[in-house]
């Protein structure tokens, strides 16, 4: 037995697995990050791409380009189709993209695909359907359990700690969460106490 | 009557770190300070409360890692060595600073510190802390809540589902063996919550859990009591909001209580202080320089210069902090009770660690706070969130927003460039074990002993900690190597269970290091349910 080779390192084993770069999977994931973004990761089969490619110059068309498509889901049903939202060029190198949807409190779903020069569009891969969280409060009112405006503010205002209660309580309130979860106030309760001595040694 | 009540929750967790190859590892004494630091402290301030006949109610969440590393054999003995070294150097340093009259009075209490620690952690509870938690709850004092496995960040670990079914079921599992009982509650991991999953709570027998306060704000309905109740979601299960006021006392940096400037000060050790020669038998094995755990400074102010750390200056500020957060919530509680038709809750959680191993005088704050609590008012009461829950017969029932205690309050802390690498194979992981359960259900023998580590391996790699380190920065080849370590050897154990040609000196090598969750029931990963969950 030995001890650790360094005050820092002193684990070796990692560095012995070569991780695989890929699956062999044909597939995108879709992972939410914050009311404002999700994450998407994506492996593509080489033959599917090969087929599919095979398929447009069938058509008679031409590619113009590897795509993230990302579809605005949250009213989609049978009448009212997914709305597209975005598209983003797909470099060669890339296999995921952090997407700032901009809107909070929707469901989301994408496609990497290959865009031809006429617009048409050809899948590759669709993902799961995320929802985005809200960031304000509902404006869902519950009949049995219904409180008076004012009474509302005062006590969302408690909770905060603002001493006021005017019609602009519960959009000061909606700042305050936000002033309060960007300022870090949260974040020194996150990670215990490991992560902390991960940073602690280091001072 | 009390107008209102004060749940306070600890949160303790570390994560599974052991190396049976390393003599002397680094990352394990993160252990080894938070027993002596934090964990130790806090038994004995909750014996010493019962002792006096204080009545109070604490929650303390014991995460299953921290469960199995406390009860393992490997670690215990290391821990004993350990403390026993730094016996050894507080003596040393009682007698180097015989003629400093007040650094002397610190050394003197740092060797009592550490010899209690000895006495509590194996002559009061024979070198099991878990038992000292087990009569806390015995005795209705402390209610003893479970958190996920190895703390997986359950909204990033599985867009499917099955492996947050598995965090949730080992945890539970774990704290059977440990407790003897089913816990009613349960800490997410980092407060990170994915409307849904209390589904998966409901099926495991959970009773409640947390979110952060933004979680129940922008839940839907809107939440008739903001955070000041607690609410039903869909599946039954209840949660409960935390309250930002009293999280910012303890918390922040600029207003909390630990930055007053007469507590002792973290960052000025012996370790780093004193001469290369006299210190080096007491630091890391291979001689660089590491906190001891010994400090003689006091906060001071922000510049270098840091005074001698007076010990009775900083109880009573201890004791003025206890008192000025009682007073607030007093405040707080007389201005809800006053709005609310039911008797509000305040609920205040926080990192166990920091008492005792960050703010050194934690656990003592916490002392006189429930003593001032029991003895010098009436107006809020401390409580339980299983006995708040029982006061009343009907709550709203909300969906609570996806919501994390983490930096912006969602997922970004662990979804972030440095280390969105691992979700690709997380998630294949889990998509991996779940065919492997359902294929090797029935399998007996080693093929079951390769199906089970490749479980440990799978909820050892989802611990958070790991994409939390990375993002920090600092410690971060252990993080990367310790995530693709784990990946790497359940790839490799998952191949030889499909091959047939199971490389049994592996098998041995991993069962050995990762000897986590001995019991693990793998059938949750094909989706089994067993009767217990039935119920």
């Amino acid at each position: 037995m030995e001890d650790s080779n360094s005050a820092n390192a002193g684990f070796s084993d990692g560095r012995k697995f070569q991780l695989p770069s890929g699956y062999g999977d044909n597939k995108i994931v879709l992972m939410v990050r914050d009311p404002w973004s999700v994450f998407a990761y994506w492996e593509i089969k080489k033959d599917i791409e090969d087929g599919i490619r095979e398929k447009i110059r069938g058509e008679g068309l031409t590619a113009s380009g590897s795509v993230l498509r990302v579809y605005d889901v949250t009213d989609r049903d049978a009448d009212r189709p997914s709305k597209v939202i975005y598209d983003f060029e797909i470099k060669d190198w890339a296999n995921s993209w952090y997407i700032h949807t901009g809107y909070p409190g929707k469901k989301w779903m994408a496609e990497v695909g290959i865009i031809c020069a006429g617009g048409k569009f050809f899948s590759l891969a669709g993902s799961n359907t995320v929802q985005t969280p809200s960031n304000r409060i509902s404006d869902v009112l519950d009949e049995n359990w219904m409180c008076p405006e004012d009474l509302y503010n005062k006590l969302f205002a408690a909770a905060g700690g603002i001493g006021k209660s005017s019609l602009e309580m519960r959009e000061s309130m909606e700042q305050y969460l936000k002033k309060w979860l960007f300022s870090g106030g949260v974040t020194s309760g996150s990670s215990g106490s490991a992560s902390r001595a991960a940073i602690d040694d280091k001072k | 009557m009390a107008k209102g009540y004060l749940a306070l929750v600890l949160h303790a967790h570390l994560p599974f770190i052991r190396h049976p190859e390393y003599e002397n590892f680094l990352q394990e004494k993160w252990l080894f300070e938070a027993i002596t630091d934090t964990y130790v402290p806090l038994i004995d301030t909750f014996d010493r409360l019962i002792g006096d006949g204080v009545d109070f109610r604490i929650t303390v969440s014991l995460s299953p890692t921290l469960l199995a590393m406390l009860r393992d054999e490997l670690l215990v003995s290391k821990y004993l060595r350990y403390l026993d070294g730094l016996r050894r150097l507080a003596e040393l340093e009682v007698e180097r600073t015989r003629t400093d009259e007040k650094i002397n009075r610190l050394a003197v209490m740092y060797l009592e510190r550490f010899n209690r620690a000895r006495e509590v952690f194996s002559g009061k509870y024979g070198n099991d802390l878990t038992s000292a938690f087990r009569k806390f709850q015995d005795l209705g004092k402390v209610e003893v809540i479970t958190c996920c496995a190895t703390h997986g960040y359950l909204p990033l670990i599985d867009p499917h589902g099955q492996a947050v079914r598995a965090q949730v079921k080992v945890a539970v599992d774990t704290y059977k063996d440990v407790f003897g009982a089913s816990p009613r509650g349960i800490w997410l991991p980092e407060c990170a919550y994915q409307p849904g999953h209390d589904e998966i709570l409901k099926e495991f027998g959970i009773k409640y859990f947390f979110v952060e306060a933004h979680g129940i704000l922008f839940g839907t309905p809107r939440p008739k009591y903001g955070v000041y109740s607690s609410y039903l979601c869909g599946s039954g299960v209840a949660v409960f909001g935390r309250d930002m006021e009293s999280s910012k006392a303890v918390w922040s940096s600029k207003e909390g209580y630990p930055g007053d400037h007469s507590y002792r000060e973290y960052y000025r050790d012996i370790g780093f202080d004193l001469d290369y020669d006299y210190i080096r038998p007491y630091i890391n094995g291979c001689g660089a320089r590491v906190n001891t755990g010994i400090k003689y400074h006091r906060i001071t102010g922000k510049g270098d210069f840091k005074d001698i750390y007076d010990r009775q200056t900083a109880m009573d500020t201890a004791a003025g902090h206890a008192g000025n957060f009682m007073f607030n919530r007093q405040k707080q509680v007389e201005h809800l009770a006053g709005i609310m038709d039911r008797s509000p809750i305040i609920v205040a959680p926080y990192d166990a660690e920091l008492f005792g191993h960050w703010w050194f005088e934690g656990p003592e704050w916490l002392d006189f706070l429930l003593r001032k609590i029991h003895f010098d008012q009436d107006t809020i009461k401390t409580v339980t969130p299983a006995e708040y829950l029982s006061m009343y017969d009907r709550f709203q029932v909300i969906t609570p927003s996806m919501s994390s205690w983490g930096y912006k309050g969602y997922n970004e802390v662990w979804l972030d460039g440095s280390n969105d690498w691992i979700y690709r194979h997380l998630h294949k992981m889990a998509e991996l074990m779940s065919g492997d359960a359902r294929d090797y259900g029935a399998a007996t023998g080693i093929e079951k002993r390769v199906l089970e580590q490749m479980g440990r391996e799978l909820l050892l790699a989802q611990s958070s900690d790991w994409a939390f380190i990375m993002k920090t920065g600092t410690f971060t080849d252990y993080a990367v190597n310790r995530t693709r370590d784990h990946i790497g050897r359940f790839l490799a154990l998952h191949g030889q269970l499909r091959s047939g040609r199971v490389d049994m000196a592996m098998l041995e090598e991993s069962e050995n290091r990762d000897n986590v969750f001995r019991n693990i029931d793998c059938g949750v990963y094909a989706g089994k349910k067993d009767r217990g969950e039935m119920a």
